[in-house]
């Protein structure tokens, strides 16, 4: 598992249910993304550096820089979006101060972006220059040079440093920088794998990072329409989740646990009617069964449905746990937690009475109406609308599953609720196309597979089965041979 | 699965709206191959950012006998192509033309091929049938929707290559690149398997069925873009160039379920020979039967006739008269029976139903 720097949550500042992270924290920052926001505008300097190798290409534009400084206008910026702006006769000009050095082929990928651009295109097409063949150009100049602190994307951002220090001279350093001088001066002139880079790289990135705004103004509606243009002509690269599944469950855990159930019931049969205990253990117990019962036979093991299909195993052992655990303050626990749940049943067949119809509904107003009226006639039963004063996370922690509840049942909340994290996990797709920023697709054709809870649906399940041995003992051959502990 | 076109009709209509601004440049006196590569690539863009819709409405084909225009550079509606192409088939396809110059729009091609005068030609045929025929083809960059589905393309091919190489030595394993150096260690071995078998490989022109096959491999040498010493990769080489338009168009069957419509005698010969090798359906007869019929329509049949009736009179008489069940009715044993059988068969059926169009 990958640590990171800011991890902790006491680093964190929680302020009306928000959670600041410790960057947020801190005034006035604006946050630039260096490949989303910041590469597209100098893409030509990163393809002149891949073209050429470093030296030779800090060489050529070092000579393009003397020269644009001795042009007929005032070059203002390094930036593509300025660089079209210009009109004619200097764009025309700068293009032929940089063919002076370099070659067409260098730049040409660019023509498939800004095809709008018969200038740049006329200059920039070349035969025998497929669109493929510069989408696998630019992909690879994204890849390395849009990685924000690899030694390529340093590299670019050196040599706009370089302009604006001292072609453009909007960048000056004192005599208590002349360290940074010292580094940016020897820069160019050492190999990355040097290990005076190790501070030279930083102190460019940081200085880049740091000034950026001050020497030139993001051009938001060109980068957009950079990306928007690459998005569609490249084509996705989707990945989908696919799992092997190693975890092979015995094939007759399940019947076994049938027998034992069937035995508990059989060996209780006489004190059922009077034992709530017993009936609510048994009874929720053979709800978590079905429920693993159906994980495992409607093979949902790697499906949204094995999520939520874990969260109610988790509930239904935290709740018993804690209703058995408050038995000692309210003896009549059991019986009352019934009542509770048939009360949630009456409010429904209330709201039920009044909507009237329900055709083709699974809503059986019939069958509900009868387990309303079961016990006793519902005239006499309340409707307890919040029974338990605790929620869920604060039950966990008074049985000590505060683990189990923070990860797991906090993690499969989101599949419950169809949070965007488990959307996002779930039914989008992770494009790796380099040019197209790391987008999601939804998962029209429902590929998408997710990793296999059943061997965590087991973890809680023989949980529950030790829960359920701690009152009602199980055989000790059904629980050494599925190695079910009692805690 | 979708039963209507929701985008194709405005993608054709958007791509003769490109060409058609294109047109004054094409056919200007001084059009260059640098022009040219320009608008070469506007208009793979133009196809890569309609590819969603484009794959969208692929679906719309699957329940329909959907044929394509294999083995020629574009539908020659001068030559009434067309007329030819449309007798078959639920729906038509042709592999945009204009794309297929992408790998040859440059200087090093041969001198004697005159590429600026063919894309001229491709260029103004292309535009005739969007403007003319759109309701009766669909022009479409099949060669990239095959790269889409199969982003293993050259393995892809190279299996297929594989698969009619052992065929052809009669290997029962499907060869590999290792095992076929593994198993054959001279040139000589191969031909002696050829001779056996009465194939004669790579003879393009007169005489060459009295050179060895080495002398032929030698003779035609150029046609591979690399110098090779060792007679065994030449043949490979060569083999692979020889086959690879076969290759591809087996691959568009397989991939998107288009029967392949042909029209040139070497790719016909070529692909008919090769095609059962390849594809062992239980419809593998049926198809190859079509292709045979198709083929022999294009030939017996005189272009001049369909100057004497209108395009949409020709297209409703052939639907209306179920004309291709006709002509397919005992194709097997037509076919069996031999080509003069076949040809008079569809001659038969053909003057039937231009006597209805009379009438």
């Amino acid at each position: 598992m990958r640590n990171h720097p800011y991890d902790k949550l006491k680093d964190h500042e929680h302020k009306n249910g928000i959670f600041k992270s410790p960057i947020n924290q801190i005034d006035n920052i604006k946050l630039y993304h260096w490949r989303n926001d910041c590469l597209p505008d100098f893409i030509w300097i990163a393809l002149i550096l891949d073209y050429y190798n470093r030296e030779g290409a800090f060489l050529k534009l070092s000579s393009i820089f003397k020269e644009i400084e001795d042009s007929s206008f005032q070059f203002d910026s390094l930036q593509l979006s300025y660089i079209f702006s210009l009109d004619k006769p200097h764009q025309i000009e700068f293009y032929n101060i940089l063919l002076k050095y370099i070659d067409v082929e260098t730049l040409s990928p660019l023509t498939i972006i800004f095809n709008k651009n018969q200038l740049f295109k006329e200059y920039f097409v070349i035969e025998n220059y497929r669109v493929e063949d510069k989408l696998i150009i630019l992909e690879n100049i994204v890849e390395y040079y849009g990685t924000n602190k690899s030694d390529e994307a340093t590299d670019v951002q050196y040599v706009i440093l370089t302009f604006y220090f001292l072609i453009r001279n909007k960048i000056h350093l004192t005599e208590k920088t002349s360290e940074i001088a010292d580094y940016l001066y020897k820069y160019p002139k050492t190999p990355h794998v040097n290990d005076e880079m190790k501070k030279y790289r930083p102190t460019v990135r940081s200085i880049f990072g740091a000034i950026q705004d001050g020497i030139y103004e993001h051009n938001q509606e060109f980068i957009r329409l950079f990306w928007r243009e690459l998005l569609k002509i490249g084509g996705c690269e989707l990945i989908y989740g696919e799992y092997m599944n190693q975890f092979t469950l015995d094939e007759n855990f399940i019947e076994d646990i049938k027998i034992e159930f069937q035995k508990l019931i059989i060996e209780n049969t006489e004190t059922e009617l009077e034992d709530s205990q017993f009936n609510v253990i048994i009874g929720s117990s053979v709800y978590a069964l079905k429920v693993l019962n159906e994980l495992v036979e409607c093979n949902l093991r790697n499906k949204v449905m094995g999520r939520l299909c874990l969260r109610i195993i988790i509930e239904v052992y935290i709740t018993l746990k804690f209703i058995h655990k408050k038995e000692q303050e309210e003896p009549n626990i059991w019986e009352e937690y019934q009542e509770y749940g048939i009360g949630k049943y009456k409010m429904i067949l209330i709201k039920a009475r009044e909507v009237k119809e329900f055709e083709n509904s699974h809503l059986n107003t019939e069958l509900i109406d009868a387990l309303v009226n079961e016990q006793f006639d519902e005239m006499f039963l309340n409707i307890e609308v919040k029974y338990f004063k605790k929620d869920m996370r604060k039950k966990a922690g008074d049985v000590d599953e505060k683990e189990l509840y923070d990860l797991y049942y906090d993690y499969e909340s989101n599949y419950a609720h169809g949070l965007w994290g488990a959307v996002r996990e779930s039914a989008m797709l992770t494009c790796v196309n380099p040019l197209h920023l790391g987008h999601n697709v939804p998962d029209v054709q429902l590929n998408h597979g997710l990793a296999d809870v059943l061997p965590d649906a087991i973890m809680v399940f023989k949980k529950l089965l030790s829960f359920i041995d701690d009152n009602y003992p199980l055989s000790s051959e059904f629980m050494s041979k599925y190695e079910v502990k009692n805690e | 699965m979708n039963n209507a076109i929701i985008y194709l009709h405005n993608i054709q209509n958007e791509y003769y709206d490109i060409l058609k601004s294109k047109e004054p440049i094409v056919f200007s006196d001084d059009l260059n191959l640098v022009e040219i590569t320009m608008i070469i690539e506007e208009i793979d863009i133009f196809w890569r950012k309609n590819r969603d819709k484009i794959l969208f409405d692929l679906d719309y084909f699957d329940d329909k006998e959907t044929l394509f225009l294999a083995g020629s550079m574009y539908l020659d509606i001068d030559g009434n192509c067309h007329y030819y192409f449309k007798t078959f088939g639920d729906e038509n396809i042709i592999n945009d033309s204009i794309l297929k110059f992408q790998n040859i729009a440059n200087n090093d091609v041969n001198a004697d091929f005159d590429i600026i005068s063919i894309f001229k030609r491709s260029f103004k045929n292309t535009l005739s049938l969007l403007e003319n025929f759109s309701s009766y083809f669909y022009i479409l960059p099949v060669d990239y929707i095959i790269s889409v589905y199969n982003d293993e393309l050259i393995e892809m091919k190279n299996k297929i290559f594989y698969q009619l190489l052992s065929s052809l030595l009669d290997f029962e394993d499907i060869l590999s690149n290792e095992l076929f150096f593994e198993t054959f260690d001279s040139i000589e071995k191969i031909e002696n398997i050829l001779e056996n078998k009465k194939i004669d490989l790579f003879t393009f022109n007169e005489g060459d069925n009295n050179l060895s096959l080495k002398e032929r491999l030698d003779k035609y040498e150029t046609q591979i873009p690399f110098k090779l010493d060792d007679y065994l990769m030449k043949f490979l080489c060569l083999l692979y160039n020889y086959w690879n338009q076969i290759i591809s168009i087996f691959l568009v069957f397989m991939e998107l379920g288009f029967i392949p419509y042909i029209s040139f005698k070497n790719t016909f010969f070529n692909f008919h020979t090769l095609f059962l090798s390849l594809y062992n359906g239980e419809d593998a007869d049926e198809i190859l039967n079509k292709i045979i019929v198709f083929y022999t329509f294009n030939i017996c049949t005189d272009e001049r006739i369909f100057n004497k009736i209108n395009f949409e009179d020709y297209v409703n008489l052939v639907v209306n008269n179920d004309f291709q069940e006709k002509l397919m009715n005992n194709d097997e044993d037509n076919i069996s029976k031999g080509l003069n059988v076949l040809i008079n068969h569809i001659s038969k059926e053909f003057n039937i139903l231009m006597e209805k169009n009379e009438n």
